[in-house]
């Protein structure tokens, strides 16, 4: 078993011991595709695909507007785990919790003027190497209710080691 | 930059064209602004919290120091693979992505994503490209790693 340092942690915390599989985001969260939003994303990355740019070559190829990229599902279809935590009565844990692994599934394009509408769930707990680590299940769907993605969400949940300050 | 135009074209132990990122504390907030978490747009409890741009809490914690969000890590790869797929690949649904996050990016790192053609496939009509990625730093240390199966659409144009 990983050394957890139980004795510093406040009961507060929603811990890996206290995290329950199953436990549910409160309700859903709904977030519009936007071509503003898009324009974030070519900014920041500077990724100029032609796609995210030229709305009328996006339209032959079957586009409403401009693409989406991939980025986008985790701006519109956001992982609330703090949201979960809180739902049960604790906090989010005061230090990093890695990001580990991210495994996605698509439906459909993201496609401007989409209203994505998604529901938020601790999907497994897992123990790995003697460290642990929780997964989170985000579902999107678009207005019609059409599934538009699903991804598993994988965070690191122990206290970082000294060998992490020069990764 | 490379393209294929087609799937057709796309050969099994295809090598993808490489993609260099420059990893700048500029860079990591501007991608925390588009998910809404940056300096300018982040509201209640990880305003001070948000170990990729607020330097005085990430030092405390086992990082040392700010680093890059693993979703702009796999955003590298997703750009490798759509800059060289022909365009619609990808983001035009019916596709898979799993990756692995084994390092952190750090301001100052230069991350070169690769990535090599495992596959090609036709499933329930539709076409497919599986690619392994990874992403590596300069002194070759690992950052992330898996594979991405995109659905390449039939129709290519432009």
């Amino acid at each position: 078993m990983a050394k957890h340092h139980t004795d510093d942690i406040p009961e507060t915390w929603y811990t890996w011991e206290k995290a329950i599989e199953g436990d549910p985001a409160p309700g859903d969260t709904t977030v519009e595709v936007t071509v503003e939003k898009i324009r974030e994303y070519v900014d920041t990355e500077d990724d100029t695909n032609r796609l995210y740019l030229d709305e009328e070559f996006a339209r032959g190829l079957g586009f409403k507007k401009v693409a989406s990229p991939i980025s986008m599902i985790c701006r519109v279809a956001p992982n609330r785990r703090r949201e979960i935590m809180e739902s049960r009565g604790f906090e989010h844990p005061v230090r990093p919790t890695p990001f580990a692994r991210w495994q996605c599934k698509t439906y459909a394009p993201l496609q401007v003027g989409d209203v994505i509408t998604s529901t938020n769930e601790l999907a497994n707990k897992s123990e790995r190497r003697s460290r642990h680590f929780l997964t989170w299940h985000v579902e999107a769907y678009n207005q019609n209710g059409e599934p538009v993605c699903d991804y598993l969400y994988t965070n690191l949940w122990d206290e970082g080691k000294p060998e992490d300050r020069t990764r | 930059m490379s393209h294929k135009e087609s799937w057709e074209e796309i050969q099994v132990g295809e090598e993808l064209t490489p993609l260099v990122h420059y990893v700048t504390q500029e860079h990591i907030n501007g991608f925390q602004e588009f998910l809404g978490h940056g300096p300018s747009s982040v509201k209640g409890w990880m305003r001070g919290h948000n170990l990729h741009v607020d330097e005085d809490y990430s030092r405390q914690h086992m990082y040392g120091g700010n680093v890059g969000d693993g979703h702009q890590t796999i955003a590298y790869l997703c750009e490798l693979v759509t800059s060289w797929l022909p365009y619609g690949a990808l983001v035009s649904g019916y596709s898979e992505i799993d990756i692995r996050l084994t390092n952190p990016t750090r301001p100052g790192d230069v991350i070169t994503s690769n990535g090599i053609v495992k596959e090609k496939m036709v499933e329930q009509g539709r076409r497919y490209v599986v690619c392994e990625v990874s992403a590596i730093k300069m002194d070759n240390r690992l950052v992330a790693i898996g594979e991405i199966k995109a659905m390449v659409p039939d129709v290519e144009k432009g």
